[in-house]
């Protein structure tokens, strides 16, 4: 049977995109060693953007490596089962408050083979490298689960995971993340933290991994927002931390209170390398997985990649959820770079509101910490807020610094902006807004002078008539 | 059985029976890994700006480039067996730990 919406795994996953001619499957041997991230930097410049399957990796028998198969929103919109592509971010906004408890299950799929002691040996497994300056190989695309000692509320993000030795992790935990917090709280008991990192869990978890929630809410209380019923998932070996069932593999470390590793450099998706870094040390205590496990790599480094691909309706949808709650008149969220927002709002209560753009601004640095900037757009942007051009445009004819800048200095940053340096710090950063609306008269001359566009009726009659004559197909 | 279920593959076999890319090469990757950590210090203190090739225990090669230092072990060394690695002009920075933070304020 075919499988459709919701996909409990991402071998169901990559069933349905096999199913839809949409997954390569490729038995060319290729190295862990820039190979694959290779074929994802290219794919994510190529029409289509290819997904793939691994199936012959050097050094790995009987190891598969799927990876790029959450880019694109037309995937992504099957992933959330939301038919309306163009709108992505507002209906995963729209959807964020439905949210079901996941369901705790007995066993499941990744309790098939189960590693302790010695047996642990983290050379077996198919890490890869994804950029030239990287010494060892990174772990991209693990659910890294904490949870808080106090309230037993459970915390999921995907981190970057430094390969330290056979059997340790490297952690970066910064301060604008909540997983910081958690382990704030460890370090002040003087107590280990348990953590779990999962591998190749099903589409939307990894999609919901990317909401910003606020501190008490568990993003896996979100897969039900999308699909009305639980996740399944069970507990871990050596603490009671959740991971979905489903999962290829997991692994199982604890976090020193006090022992530092050294981490990166790694690509993070903001562009450049995180550079070398004193960070979280993580012992692997145990490893559970399938009997064929499928390892999953996911493209970091510079836009356009998978990861921050992945997470920009999801983060714009979070944003979404919070602003509409909190403010009039908006209409739609983006997230054009790492940390970088266009919020869209309604001219009649722009216009009306003053500063009304800056009150935007403000909402957003609130509800993502480590936002670097925020661009107030207005209805006349139209539909697609990914339209670079229109962007450009906005920011040439709507924008005079001296009077629509607001600059927050030395806010907090996300660590991985190469420019925190010139802002006082790792961590640190001035968050700045920028106000494109049409503003109040007499501010309001490109509207007074119109957009410089072919008539609508002149685009009308082309588009219906002429294109097709002339290609002998609609207009796309 | 789904698609991409596959029951020749037993992961359990294969783990005791690591190929030796996975016993030999990776495993030198990881312990010149954790010798570098061990050593990162001393290592930034004399080669801070340069590209180093690490093994276990030495520092194999000093240079500019790390393409070009990567080409060259590439040809003389198994794939994967050395770390090669940039090391920053900079300190080796380090994220704030809580307890850090606190120490300083007492």
């Amino acid at each position: 049977m075919a499988k459709e919406f919701p996909f409990r795994s991402m071998r169901d996953w990559l069933e349905y995109l096999d199913d839809h001619n949409d997954l390569v499957r490729v038995d060319t041997e290729v190295s862990t060693v820039e190979d694959i991230a290779a074929f994802d930097y290219h794919s994510v410049r190529t029409p289509g953007n290819p997904c793939f399957l691994f199936e012959n990796v050097k050094g790995y028998p009987g190891w598969r490596i799927a990876s790029n198969v959450h880019y694109g929103r037309r995937r992504q919109a099957a992933i959330l089962g939301i038919d309306d592509v163009s709108h992505l971010a507002r209906e995963v906004g729209l959807r964020l408050d439905k949210r079901v408890s996941p369901m705790e299950v007995s066993t499941g799929p990744c309790k098939e083979v189960k590693i302790f002691g010695d047996d642990i040996d983290l050379t077996r497994i198919p890490f890869c490298i994804g950029g030239e300056y990287e010494g060892t190989p990174n772990l991209t695309a693990g659910l890294s689960n904490k949870m808080d000692p106090d309230t037993g509320w459970q915390n999921i993000a995907i981190r970057r995971e430094g390969i330290a030795g056979p059997r340790t992790f490297s952690e970066q935990l910064v301060q604008a993340q909540q997983d910081f917090q958690i382990w704030a709280k460890y370090q002040m008991r003087g107590e280990k933290m348990p953590v779990a990192y999962a591998i190749g869990v099903d589409p939307l978890s990894y999609m919901i991994s990317q909401t910003k929630m606020p501190p008490g809410v568990c993003e896996y209380d979100l897969w039900g927002a999308f699909t009305g019923q639980p996740l399944e998932v069970v507990k871990c070996e050596t603490s009671d931390l959740l991971v979905p069932a489903q999962a290829e593999i997991v692994i199982e470390a604890e976090i020193d209170p006090l022992a530092e590793e050294l981490d990166g450099p790694f690509p993070e998706f903001a562009g450049y390398y995180v550079p070398l870094t004193w960070t979280a040390r993580a012992e692997v205590k145990c490893i559970t997985m399938r009997r064929d496990p499928i390892f999953y790599y996911m493209a970091m480094g510079l836009a356009p990649n998978e990861g921050l691909d992945m997470a920009i309706p999801m983060q714009a949808g979070t944003l979404y959820n919070v602003l509409s709650k909190q403010l009039p008149g908006i209409i739609n969220v983006h997230e054009q770079a790492h940390a970088i927002y266009i919020v869209q709002v309604q001219k009649a209560i722009s216009k009306t509101i003053p500063q009304f753009a800056q009150l935007v601004g403000q909402a957003v640095k609130v509800a993502i910490p480590y936002a670097c900037a925020t661009l107030v757009v207005d209805d006349d942007f139209g539909e697609d807020l990914e339209n670079y051009f229109e962007l450009v445009n906005y920011m040439y004819n709507h924008f005079v610094a001296t009077k629509d800048l607001v600059v927050i200095p030395g806010a907090l940053g996300s660590t991985c902006n190469a420019a925190e340096f010139y802002a006082g710090g790792i961590g640190r950063y001035d968050y700045y807004v920028m106000d494109l609306t049409e503003k109040m008269p007499p501010w309001d001359e490109g509207y007074k002078r119109g957009k410089a566009i072919p008539g609508k009726g002149a685009l009308a009659r082309v588009e219906k008539e002429l294109w097709p004559a002339v290609f002998g197909s609609a207009l796309k | 059985m789904g698609k991409f279920d596959r029951t020749d593959i037993d992961i359990e076999k294969i783990w005791h029976n690591p190929s030796d890319y996975q016993r030999i090469n990776r495993r030198m990757l990881y312990e010149a890994r954790e010798w570098f950590a061990q050593h990162a210090e001393e290592l930034w203190e004399e080669y801070k700006g340069k590209v180093v090739a690490v093994r276990k225990g030495e520092v194999l090669a000093v240079g500019d480039d790390t393409i070009k230092m990567k080409a060259e072990f590439r040809e003389k060394e198994p794939e994967d067996s050395v770390m090669i690695m940039l090391i920053p002009s900079d300190p080796i920075r380090r994220i704030p730990r809580p307890i850090d933070v606190l120490k300083g304020a007492s």
